[in-house]
């Protein structure tokens, strides 16, 4: 094995070696990472539900969407994540979940998307369709009237009614405005957009998740599967091998999650072999930060 | 301004085949009804020198038809998956309350026959939407279940309606014409943001209607 590779288990040594001194360790394997703020454990491969879990009442879609979460599940579960703006992704859980008798198995992560005022309603509403009172993280989505959804959260929390509050931003956007709240509010987790074509994330709001002890869940880990249909025909790098990635898929998510910073990455998937995969990655050594640098600069040749 | 960075597909908020299987879950739970509309309106086109009440029949039932497609297809089926459809909900009622006022107060689809190339692209929008457009589900692999029928289905519905404006010379009947050419506009989106060929369906239809008015100054 090289030397460079960081296998799994050893990755948080040196993560903690570069933790501030009042700071936990970032991760404590490559499966399992902890949330600095309070931690707890978490499996490093969630599952997001954009797109592929908005099936309506369809019977076949919703089976297919409880097969994904049941392997989901099978592989080690964690972090869930969903929003009121994901059409019935949220009831589709909810089904799932209900079938499988696994409401308290996940780690139930939803959001605020509304203003405000309507936020109680929409968070009664969120945890119906959940089949929960209870959630392990809410998040502000992309930052909607974040002040006023941040003290909702906070407050909530101090009740013990919620285990996380969190905020979220996509598709690299909003970033200075993200960089702010991070500096500024005790919030346990921050949401962003991070893979191999998008890395603005890098320059400062993953260092800045580090210095301030907020777990990084990252989102559109593929860009929506364009990533991976765009890289299909390319080669793989020769590190792809050293690093125990059979696909494309599989170096992406291991791209994100070689990163220091990262807690947790949530891809979304319709397909059950595709869960398994994912899952997977962190069965292996992930790229330490000179991989990753060149990984990065054989993405930008291709 | 963020907004421009976003894509097409960046908007769509469900995956192509939840999409399309929103036609199959909707007609299977109402079968035989989608196919009531398309045949009855097809009778009476094909009897309408025949009898005097088949203008104000087909307008009422087109109206009937943009008030079912849009409570029963637009709100209970399409909305769940994608929470934008519900606002267009009541433009589906306001068309439908058009046509009511079209068929009442200005008698309907009736008069004297267009002619030329206004004829030819009215008869082929509204015959290929009420009897054809079902059939583009086959090549998904779907059986005709899972097509979309005029009256029950937006965009058949709406070619369908515009198809029938050009056929008919009243002026008023241009009152008709915006909501179905806004469907057009944003069924196209949302098919092109699903890379469906079906896109280019909507775009030509609503291209020949606005194209076939702006060349025809006989409308009376």
């Amino acid at each position: 094995m090289d030397r460079r590779v960081v296998l799994q288990g050893v990755a948080s040594v040196a993560a903690a070696t570069m933790l501030p001194a009042s700071g936990r360790a970032a991760e404590v394997s490559a499966s399992r990472r902890w949330i600095p703020s309070t931690g707890a454990e978490i499996p490093a491969v969630g599952i997001g539900s954009w797109i592929t879990f908005n099936v309506g009442s369809d019977p076949a879609l919703l089976d297919r969407s409880t097969g994904v979460i049941a392997a989901f599940l099978e592989e080690g579960g964690g972090v869930i994540d969903s929003s009121p703006m994901y059409g019935s992704s949220q009831a589709t859980i909810g089904y799932a979940l209900a079938q499988l008798d696994a409401a308290g198995k996940v780690f139930s992560a939803d959001k605020i998307w509304t203003s405000a005022a309507d936020a109680p309603g929409q968070l009664t509403e969120t945890g119906a369709r959940w089949g929960t009172s209870r959630f392990d993280l809410l998040q502000v989505h992309n930052l909607i009237d974040w002040q006023a959804n941040l003290e909702l959260l906070f407050a909530l929390k101090e009740a013990g009614r919620l285990g996380h509050v969190g905020i979220t931003t996509s598709h690299g956007r909003r970033h200075d405005e993200l960089e702010r709240i991070m500096a500024s509010q005790p919030v346990d987790f921050v949401q962003l957009t991070y893979n191999l074509a998008d890395r603005e994330a890098e320059a400062r709001l993953l260092p800045l998740a580090r210095e301030k002890g907020i777990a990084a869940i990252v989102n559109r880990p593929f860009r929506r599967g364009a990533l991976i249909r765009g890289l299909d025909r390319e080669p793989l790098p020769a590190m792809a091998a050293e690093l125990g990635a059979g696909s494309w898929a599989q170096l992406l998510l291991k791209f994100i999650l070689g990163h220091p910073a990262t807690t947790c990455v949530i891809p979304a998937t319709t397909q059950v072999d595709h869960v398994r995969e994912n899952k997977s990655v962190v069965r292996g050594p992930l790229p330490d930060a000179a991989m990753r640098r060149e990984l990065a600069a054989y993405f930008d040749d291709l | 301004m963020q907004w421009l960075d976003y894509r097409l597909r960046d908007f769509l908020l469900f995956a192509p085949d939840t999409y399309w299987r929103l036609f199959e879950q909707a007609n299977q739970a109402v079968w035989p009804l989608p196919l009531i509309v398309p045949l009855l309106l097809a009778c009476c086109l094909a009897a309408r020198r025949r009898a005097g009440a088949v203008p104000y029949l087909v307008t009422g039932l087109l109206a009937a038809a943009w008030a079912w497609c849009g409570g029963y297809f637009v709100g209970r089926w399409y909305a769940p998956v994608n929470w934008l459809a519900t606002y267009a909900v009541p433009a589906f009622y306001l068309q439908a309350l058009l046509l009511l006022w079209f068929g009442m107060f200005r008698n309907g689809f009736g008069g004297q026959p267009v002619t030329g190339a206004r004829r030819v692209v009215g008869w082929t929008m509204t015959a290929g939407a009420l009897l054809f457009y079902p059939l583009a589900a086959l090549p998904r692999g779907q059986g005709v279940i899972a097509g979309e029928f005029a009256g029950t289905a937006p965009d058949p519905t709406a070619i369908a309606t515009l198809g029938l404006c050009l056929l008919t010379r009243r002026l008023t009947a241009a009152a008709c014409l915006p909501i179905p050419l806004l469907v057009c506009a944003a069924s196209f989106l949302t098919l092109r943001a699903m890379e469906s060929w079906q896109a280019w369906l909507l775009l030509a239809a609503a291209a020949a209607t606005l194209g076939v008015l702006a060349t025809n100054s006989r409308v009376r």
